[in-house]
């Protein structure tokens, strides 16, 4: 009887999400044209001279790592796949797209407004801990400086301290250790006038190690705290 | 008590949970996605039907409409770490945002009715390329992990 009434709680559960979950705008269906999408004005209202739309896409160079790209789908089943920095689509009618490639110099200033709008990248800083304690090491000591530098030059920084320790020591024990390695940095963060409502703070323990180890051996790179700026 | 009332009680459990279920369901995401870090000049949020400032700090949440003047420019960090930006005369609409922050599983939906987009994509797309999503009046584009920028320009509507 009772695993008969969990597992309804179970399906009642699925089921309830499928029925009601998905919205319906939701893209897990595959992406489909609907006419209700694809305004178009009569021909005749239209100056004949002008192109219908002069729509474009440009892929950027990425700062740092590898361009994955991006696919464009038109109505009528047109795909362009923009892989490489400058590429291009551009589209002045419905499904009428052209692959082109742009020049870096006219990207910048024809979207110079746009990408000075985009806001700065989220980063990621480790601080690294004296062993046993919740002390920082003399070099994470100024790299805090460099962290909190970089936190009061954001706008509306939301801060994500997570602690963490080596495998020296029980679970208990580092579970309280790395949460009281993270408490520090959130003191010392508020404490230097970063609001409190701003700073989430988590705690793992010894289980997400950044250099694997056998249990019990002591590893400087591990007693760490992550945090995560954005 | 007899079977029969067990069996009914069974059933008010289930209809209950299905009901809970689904208000979790469509209520747990509809909401919160991201905060505005850049406004400048003329930048409004439309919730509801309403039209509302949007200074930096701001929350913007699913189904907003974000709009920008001919002065305005607006930047929107995501809690997975997505950013996009609008520049002057531009209609942005956050169609459909959900991210599970240990799983990295997550969908993003936006479209862009006018003006310019800067896309940065974040850790729903390293997660899984596609599951973002821009969409246009002409075109869908699929994010498999990158930068870029959208105009979405009708010379003849001007």
């Amino acid at each position: 009887m009772r695993v008969a009434l969990a597992s309804a709680i179970i399906a009642a559960m699925v089921a309830g999400c499928a029925l009601f979950g998905s919205q319906p705008n939701a893209g897990s269906q595959p992406v489909r044209w609907t006419k209700s999408q694809q305004p178009i004005e009569p021909e005749a209202l239209r100056p004949s001279d002008r192109p219908a739309r002069n729509d474009l896409i440009v892929l950027l160079p990425k700062p740092n790592g590898k361009i994955g790209g991006v696919v464009v789908r038109t109505e009528g089943g047109k795909e362009l796949l923009l892989d490489q920095a400058y590429a291009g689509a551009h589209i002045d009618g419905p499904g009428e797209m052209q692959p082109v490639t742009y020049d870096a110099e006219q990207a910048r200033s024809e979207f110079s407004s746009v990408v000075a709008a985009l806001p700065g990248r989220p980063a990621t800083f480790l601080l690294y801990f004296l062993e046993g304690k919740d002390e920082l090491t003399p070099d994470s000591e100024r790299e805090f400086e460099r962290v909190f530098a970089e936190i009061a030059a954001r706008p509306y920084p939301e801060i994500q301290v997570i602690g963490h320790t080596d495998a020296v020591g029980n679970a208990q024990f580092n579970d309280q250790l790395s949460r009281q390695r993270a408490q520090r940095v959130r003191d010392d963060l508020v404490q230097r006038g970063i609001a409190a409502d701003r700073v989430e703070v988590s705690s793992r323990g010894k289980r997400e190690p950044l250099v694997p180890t056998a249990e019990g051996v002591s590893e400087p790179k591990n007693r760490r705290v992550e945090i995560n700026v954005r | 008590m007899t079977k029969v009332s067990t069996f009914q009680r069974d059933i008010l459990v289930f209809g209950v949970l299905l009901l809970a279920a689904a208000w979790m369901c469509t209520h747990a995401f509809a909401g919160d996605a991201g905060r505005i870090k850049v406004s400048k000049g003329d930048v409004q949020i439309e919730r509801n039907g309403k039209l509302m400032a949007a200074p930096v700090g701001a929350v913007v949440e699913v189904e907003d409409t974000v709009k920008t003047g001919s002065d305005g420019s607006v930047g929107i960090t995501f809690h997975d770490n997505s950013l996009l930006s609008a520049g002057p005369n531009s209609e942005l609409v956050i169609e459909r945002f959900v991210f599970d922050s240990t799983t990295h599983q997550g969908e993003f939906d936006t479209r862009l009715k006018k003006g310019t987009l800067a896309v940065v994509s974040g850790k729903i797309v390293k997660q899984s390329p596609e599951a973002m999503r821009i969409k246009t009046p002409a075109a869908i584009m699929g994010v498999r992990g990158t930068e870029f920028i959208v105009k979405v320009d009708e010379p003849a509507a001007n």
